[in-house]
């Protein structure tokens, strides 16, 4: 029973950083059928701008959190001026867009690794202390976690449904040329999307460093369970990669309790490959809705 | 009566094809023109470059006596509204969230409940299914809900893209019924119809469209005067 | 008939490519040289396998580097457990990586695009961990725990081609023209495949796959088909790399060698049939360039592949066509300016 709820708080733990990590990728594939390949990236930058303005310029803890999400949503943002804007309306955008990102990636991975070098750090952002309940450790790390990543994820989900830019980019995922005819300017909406999923990914690189450490690739991992949550989930389908990543965050948890670490992911991706031989469009994702 | 979209040597297309030439068109503000001829020819590549969907490759569109935006947001946001061929509806929102949708870049929120009642009131069914998914509807009503999304833009002109395709005979009847309601209220209307017998009644001024170009105009009297040259472009 | 010229075509061009290859030897006897145009022959030989899947076949794979790695492997793990010769393990590796190839493409060739690309992905990235994260001895020698798969560092030192005993300060050269065969074999095999009626079928379906699915052809067996044998002359290419260099560890995997090679293929021209070779070879450049400017080559070749698909979509090969279009039309239009004047 202990261990059951011992691995239900990891699992969560993991679950909510990957749902942080994975929703933002969803978003951007479901409003502008985009694979951001450096989406791992901006995890990475958030968690090191986030080190750099605490350790370096000395800001407090709080300030020096929000700096790094605020650097990942400038980093989206200037992928979309400088990259995205100008590709949008090639015919093999979704292809190209992802050969594109991945030269992005290792430009800023090569970058990032020239500033702080290969040996990974602390990331300065912990908190102290743990909790016992019933023989279950709690540390106070993961519950500020959980409790982060929630709040964001909210936070979306609300701008998502109950403001007018909220509505804007779901128009667009919907129906693009029809959300113009609204009146809706999907350039700007674009430019939001990548924003969006920059700050989220951010955060969860700023989260994820605190738990393993800093290094140039450790934007790799995480990328990798949010493709394999999001391709699970159904692309595009930013709900279904929310709980998609709870369960498998919960799933890996056990797995590796019982198994072994090692086996916590492919364990995963095996499931994943058998559940898209039955459902080829994911769990949440409709076959129609996918762009071929 | 004034003209309240101007359409001088008008070239349009898709990538490299093009398919509209030197269109001249003037559309009568506070009337019903249509827009007929054989599939094919061009008529809902003209709306879709008038309402800036695709691009306009040469020639001059004023509209309200000023030049119009590039692009679709701009177009529609000056109330140039199309209601599009397949409705083209967000089939993941509600009846009401696609009606709302209509009034994204409107100004006045004050007036958006009664635009709301006037839709309701013209496609009664639509109040009925109010919070259904749009995608669960059937294709009458879908057209139905593309109308009445381009009536809550409450734009100064409303382009309609073949409002009878793909639907029963009755269910056209009903369509036609609605859009003869919008014409006696002084609506400005451009409609696409392959079938000029259809939109005979609700239309003033008819242009007929042949491999790109504008090949006939006319009044209603002119309509009834010229069905033999009708005949030979339309096969009737 | 049409398709028979161009072959041919295609096919003169690769002896006339391969006969100044084969001659390079005889003018630069440099070690240091005869190794970088071996390496360049072993990733244009990569190059051009994914660009046969991903330009012409269309199956967006992530998962190029695995089957090179399984060629590397079976010639490192035969080597070093039971002596195997590389001659003899080439082939099997590149039978054992066209194996592997069939099971993933049956796995996941049937889905769409995007998941293809992701899932190939995540693939060799679990690959690369569960070896790298191997810590149980298999063999243990001279007090050195050596994994199964050869754990964080791989296999090395295992028998060479034999060259060095049978030429001895010249085998490099002996390597050389092995690493040619097989850049010969895999060139040969990509044009026939581009060429031949595998090509015109994914022509077929790149025009329009509900025409072609009408017509009775089943995309993802075409897809399949061209992910084995892809499959089998990468495995092939990592087989040779491993014979030369003697190597095969975990670092084949990393995400910097994909996207190097990945932007030779989109710098040559994605669905030309030559361009990866010229991509290679302006990569290899590059990079050399970029070890002067001080290590800096990731940084360079993420901007230039940037740069290409931003400003060149279509690589060299598309851009020194549009410039030759441009240029016969200005010619043209110069010629009819001229006509006017007279």
């Amino acid at each position: 029973m202990d261990a059951i709820l011992q691995i239900l708080v990891t699992g969560l733990t993991l679950g909510s950083m990957y749902a942080l990590a994975s929703v933002g990728l969803a978003l951007t594939y479901g409003t502008m059928g985009m694979f951001n390949m450096a989406h791992g990236l901006f995890m990475t930058i958030g968690a090191y701008v986030c080190y750099s303005a605490f350790i370096v310029f000395g800001m407090p803890l709080s300030f020096a959190v929000l700096i790094g999400i605020a650097a990942g949503g400038v980093v989206g943002m200037a992928m979309h001026l400088l990259i995205v804007k100008f590709m949008l309306h090639r015919a093999d955008f979704q292809t190209t867009i992802m050969v594109a990102t991945a030269g992005v990636a290792i430009l800023l991975q090569d970058l990032i690794l020239k500033q702080y070098g290969a040996y990974p750090f602390k990331q300065p952002a912990q908190i102290e202390g743990q909790l016992t309940v019933a023989s279950v450790v709690v540390t106070y790390q993961s519950i500020a976690i959980m409790t982060f990543a929630a709040a964001l994820i909210g936070l979306m989900a609300w701008l998502l449904t109950n403001t007018r830019f909220g509505l804007a980019i779901r128009a667009t995922a919907m129906n693009q040329d029809a959300a113009e005819l609204m009146g809706v300017k999907t350039e700007q909406t674009y430019l939001q999307v990548l924003l969006i999923a920059g700050v989220l990914a951010a955060a969860a690189g700023i989260l994820i460093s605190s738990l393993a450490s800093l290094s140039p690739d450790m934007g790799t991992n995480p990328l990798i369970r949010a493709f394999v949550i999001c391709v699970v989930a159904g692309l595009g389908s930013v709900t279904g990669a929310g709980i998609t990543a709870i369960v498998l965050g919960v799933m890996e948890a056990a797995i590796g309790y019982y198994i072994g670490v090692r086996f916590g992911f492919p364990t995963m991706l095996g499931l994943v490959i058998l559940v898209l031989i039955f459902k080829p469009a994911g769990l949440f994702g409709k076959q129609g809705v996918v762009r071929a | 009566m004034a003209s309240i979209l101007s359409i001088q040597g008008l070239c349009s297309g898709y990538r490299n094809q093009q398919v509209l030439t030197d269109i001249d068109l003037e559309i009568e503000e506070g009337s019903v023109t249509a827009l007929i001829g054989p599939n094919g020819h061009g008529k809902s590549t003209l709306l879709k470059t008038l309402s800036g969907l695709i691009p306009t490759w040469k020639g001059d569109t004023q509209f309200l006596g000023k030049a119009l935006g590039n692009n679709a947001p701009d177009r529609a946001r000056a109330g140039l509204i199309l209601v599009p061929q397949g409705d083209q509806l967000f089939g993941g929102m509600t009846v009401e969230e696609n009606l709302m949708m209509g009034t994204f870049a409107r100004k006045d929120r004050d007036a958006v409940q009664d635009s709301l009642e006037t839709v309701f009131t013209l496609f009664p069914r639509l109040k009925e299914r109010r919070g259904q998914r749009a995608e669960s509807l059937s294709g009458g009503e879908r057209r139905m809900v593309g109308i009445g999304r381009g009536m809550m833009a409450n734009g100064k002109m409303m382009m309609i893209d073949e409002p009878s395709l793909g639907l029963a005979p009755l269910i056209i009847e009903q369509i036609y019924e609605a859009l003869g309601h919008l014409a006696n209220q002084d609506r400005s209307i451009l409609v696409v119809e392959e079938n000029p017998s259809r939109v005979a009644n609700v239309a003033s001024a008819f242009h007929l469209m042949d491999g790109g170009r504008i090949a006939w105009s006319g009044n209603t009297n002119d309509l009834a005067n010229s069905s033999d040259l009708l005949k030979t472009y339309l096969g009737g | 008939m049409n398709g028979n010229t161009a072959l041919y075509r295609h096919l003169t061009a690769l002896v006339a490519v391969l006969a100044v290859i084969a001659i390079l030897p005889v003018f630069i006897t440099q070690r240091y040289f005869l190794g970088e145009i071996i390496l360049f022959m072993i990733w244009a030989s990569v190059a051009t396998q994914w660009n046969v899947l991903l330009g012409h076949a269309g199956v967006f794979s992530l998962g190029q580097m695995l089957f090179f790695a399984i060629g590397a492997y079976a010639v490192g793990m035969m080597g070093t457990y039971f002596d195997v010769s590389p001659w003899l393990a080439m082939p099997i590796g590149a039978i054992v990586a066209a194996s592997a190839a069939l099971v993933i493409g049956l796995a996941c060739l049937r889905l769409e695009t995007a998941y293809v690309a992701l899932l190939t992905f995540a693939i060799v990235f679990m690959v690369s961990t569960l070896i790298r994260t191997d810590a149980e001895c298999f063999i243990t020698k001279g007090g050195l725990c050596t994994p199964l798969f050869g754990g964080g560092n791989g296999f090395s030192g295992f028998d060479d081609l034999g060259f060095r005993k049978l030429l001895k300060g010249q085998w490099v050269v002996g390597n050389y023209f092995v690493v040619l065969g097989v850049l010969a074999l895999s060139l040969l095999a990509s044009i026939c495949v581009i060429h031949g009626r595998l090509g015109l079928a994914f022509r077929a379906l790149g025009d329009s796959r509900i025409y072609a699915a009408a017509r009775g052809m089943n995309r993802t067996r075409f897809h399949i088909i061209a992910f084995v044998i892809t499959a089998f002359f990468t495995g092939l290419t990592g087989a040779v790399y491993a014979a030369h260099f003697r190597f095969a560890g975990p670092s084949l995997f990393e995400f910097p060698t994909l996207v190097f090679i990945l932007a030779m293929i989109v710098i040559g021209g994605l669905k030309s049939t030559w361009g990866p070779i010229f991509g290679a070879a302006l990569m290899m450049v590059l990079v050399e360039f970029a070890k002067e400017m001080g290590d800096v080559q990731n940084t360079l070749i993420g901007f230039v592949l940037v740069v290409f698909v931003l400003i060149f979509p279509k690589g060299l090969a598309g851009a020194t066509s549009q410039l030759a279009q441009r240029i016969s039309r200005q010619r043209s239009r110069k010629a009819s300016d001229t006509a006017r004047a007279i």
